[in-house]
């Protein structure tokens, strides 16, 4: 009993005397000002609030259009949590991924020999909380890309659907997966945790305020693209995709104020109370 | 014992040893001969950096399967011509969703003017449509769809069977994707591999089913093409559900998978089934092997690894050491990574595991496996084995040899 405690006071002990931080990484797309335009100030602001020093925070504003490896993704996401890491002497970082993202901060993690940079950055990174990952790739991914087979061949509109959606379709995460990136079921474990938060539901009905968070707008298309999916998902990705890699932190249901689940849009904003568990899990 | 007797006696049993790779399996791949390769564009790391993690003994490690691809939906090319008379669509279950995207320069598509027809007779507007979705919504969704596309899903008591689509101010062409989620008819492909090295054989396999029932396809009932990431494609000749090609010497280094895109087409009930799968592979010049030798550093838990290389560029190995417990049952305990910028000739690649990855508990006899030789400039997998070898002394008196090895000596030949 003794040396519990003794193990938990040292514990303790590591936590205070470390200088944490918390790096917010956005989904796809090409980002210049992701704090107001992919997160939103209330869930960055709640979110970074419950540090010791709450400036020690960053949100990457990177290229994810591009396949997960690609220097404007990945090697920028490095280059800006290097940065962070060395200007703000970050000895203990807390990486907060939505969708797509996850996958950018799991090929760090997955080839640390890819950059010299990886491994300092892993060594630093305490955990990844990952908010809806795209683990194991989305049936929406195929349905839009498939189509492009036919349009290619048509000569239209060649290269409009970027890399990055072509990277999630399932057979293609299924690759990379199997061949690149570790965490997922039979494969090696990730050298840190990496656990999802998974949304499992979209509510969109218009006399719902629920369905307001995040946007009215973004919640009704969810409704439709839920047609592709399985009865469990957040309207962009299956639940199974969302807990492919690492460990389920928890399901939406689980934990957000009065069971509210959480769409693949909510999942990055101040909705339900999730930026209030993010907050408290920065003290940990 | 003397100090010096004992430091002798570490010393040899610390001191590096040499064997040889257990030979590929069956799952395994290995080049029978090597490419060279023009570096392609872009920066890549130069300096050599190794990493190695602990992993947890008890989660098991398995080898992956390739991907098993399913489709319930396919696409069709149609004119403004077609869509202004009323396209003609079979479905096989209620609830079809509907996707028109217009080309370029095509006129975009209210989801409000889509009319549908059952038997020549239009469809009463309120009992049509369980949903219609517009670009916008869908791109707010994340759904990366053209400019000017819209969604539609019939309503449930519309129920199945031949239905026309109609747009009446349809102009230029259109990309019509219907996706039937309820339909008991899919399309299930299959390559035999996750990668497959330029020149060797890729064997695809496919079948329209019913349920879990195979429906009979006549050759000319699928097609398929192989594409590369470039947009070269290769046909696939089906016969008896399986196709085999010989993938081209010259497969390019552009960045991303190889694509297998088929299309099956059949009749149940009286009605045409349509659909369209597709699955990806990876596909890597042969540019370097593993030479087949190693030596093990017992202090340092490291192995050494010649490599052949045939082409300048930034080279991996990867690997899983298993060590036996004291259960005498072999299992994962640490992952190690290492990559340097290699040029052609005979090199060497290091896995370092480190005494202090191996948990209390566990030694030898180890087991390296999953062994990896990656090209990481050009994003390919070159030498597999899943079972690349046994090291150390044999296990304790009366502790039975390690459950997960599979039968077998170590080679005695240098491959």
């Amino acid at each position: 009993m003794r040396y519990l405690l003794l193990a938990a006071l040292a514990a303790v002990s590591s936590v205070c005397s470390a200088n944490t931080g918390v790096a917010f990484v956005h989904g796809t797309g090409s980002q210049t000002n992701a704090a107001a335009d992919y997160w939103q100030s209330p869930m960055v602001n709640n979110v970074r609030g419950g540090l010791v020093d709450p400036n020690n925070y960053v949100v990457i504003n990177c290229d994810f259009t591009k396949y997960m490896w690609d220097p404007a993704a990945a090697g920028c996401l490095a280059g800006q949590l290097t940065t962070f890491i060395n200007n703000r002497g970050i000895t203990r970082l807390i990486v907060v991924t939505h969708s797509n993202g996850g996958n950018v901060m799991r090929w760090i993690l997955s080839n640390p020999t890819w950059d010299s940079r990886y491994p300092n950055i892993i060594s630093k990174t305490v955990r990844v909380n990952a908010l809806a990952p795209s683990s194991a790739g989305t049936p929406l991914a195929n349905a839009v890309i498939a189509g492009n087979v036919f349009e290619t061949s048509l000569g239209w509109i060649v290269g409009q659907r970027n890399d990055a959606v072509r990277m999630q379709q399932t057979s293609w995460m299924a690759s990379y997966n199997g061949n690149w990136l570790h965490g997922t079921a039979g494969r090696p474990a990730l050298p840190k945790t990496f656990r999802s938060v998974v949304g499992t539901d979209v509510d969109s009905a218009i006399w719902d305020g629920d369905s307001y968070c995040g946007g009215y707008v973004e919640n009704v298309g969810l409704e439709t693209t839920q047609l592709w999916l399985n009865a469990c998902s957040d309207g962009f990705l299956e639940c199974s995709s969302q807990s492919a890699a690492g460990s389920v932190w928890f399901q939406d249901k689980a934990r957000m104020a009065d069971s509210e689940p959480l769409s693949h849009n909510q999942s990055r904003r101040a909705c339900f109370g999730l930026d209030t568990i993010l907050r408290t899990d920065m003290r940990s | 014992m003397n100090k010096s007797l004992l430091f002798c006696l570490m010393s040899l049993a610390f001191s590096a040893q040499a064997g040889n790779l257990l030979p590929a399996g069956e799952a395994d791949q290995s080049p029978t001969r090597l490419q060279s390769a023009p570096l392609p564009a872009g920066q890549f790391e130069r300096k050599p950096v190794s990493f190695a993690w602990a992993l947890d003994p008890q989660a098991a490690l398995e080898a992956q399967a390739p991907y098993l691809a399913e489709s319930r939906e396919f696409w069709a090319v149609v004119e403004a011509s077609e869509l202004q008379a009323g396209l003609a669509i079979d479905t096989t279950a209620a609830g079809a969703v509907i996707r028109i995207s217009p080309a370029q320069g095509g006129r975009a598509v209210d989801p409000d003017r889509v009319r549908m027809l059952k038997n020549g007779r239009l469809v009463a507007e309120p009992q049509t449509f369980e949903r219609k979705t517009n670009a916008a919504q869908l791109r707010a969704a994340g759904m990366d769809v053209p400019d000017g596309s819209a969604i539609v899903q019939l309503a449930k008591q519309q129920g199945q069977g031949r239905f026309q689509v109609q747009l009446a101010d349809a102009k230029g062409r259109y990309l019509v994707h219907v996706y039937e989620p309820e339909s008991p008819f899919v399309l299930r492909a299959q390559a035999d591999r996750r990668s497959v090295l330029a020149g060797d054989t890729l064997e695809v396999a496919a079948a329209m089913q019913r349920g879990d029932a195979n429906l009979e396809m006549a050759g000319n009932q699928v097609a398929g093409v192989l594409v590369s990431p470039s947009g070269r494609s290769y046909d696939l000749a089906f016969s008896g559900g399986k196709a085999r090609l010989q993938l081209p010497d010259d497969a390019g280094s552009e960045p991303g998978l190889w694509e297998v895109q088929l299309s099956a087409g059949t009749y149940a009930d009286g009605a045409s089934v349509q659909r369209d799968a597709s699955t990806a592979v990876e596909v890597t010049r042969p540019t370097a092997k593993l030479a087949g030798g190693y030596g093990f550093n017992a202090a340092a838990v490291r192995f050494d690894l010649p490599v052949q290389v045939a082409a300048p560029g930034r080279y991996e190995v990867r690997g899983t050491l298993y060590a036996t417990g004291r259960d005498g049952v072999s299992r994962p305990v640490a992952q190690a990574h290492m990559a340097n910028w290699l040029q052609p000739g005979e090199r060497q690649l290091a896995l370092s595991f480190g005494r202090v990855n191996v948990p209390m508990g566990y030694g030898a006899p180890y087991e390296l496996r999953f062994l990896e030789l990656k090209d990481q400039t050009r994003m390919g997998t070159l030498d597999t084995r899943e079972l690349a070898l046994r090291e150390g002394t044999a296990p304790r008196r009366g502790v039975a040899p390690s459950p997960v090895a599979p039968a077998g000596g170590v080679a005695s030949r240098q491959r």
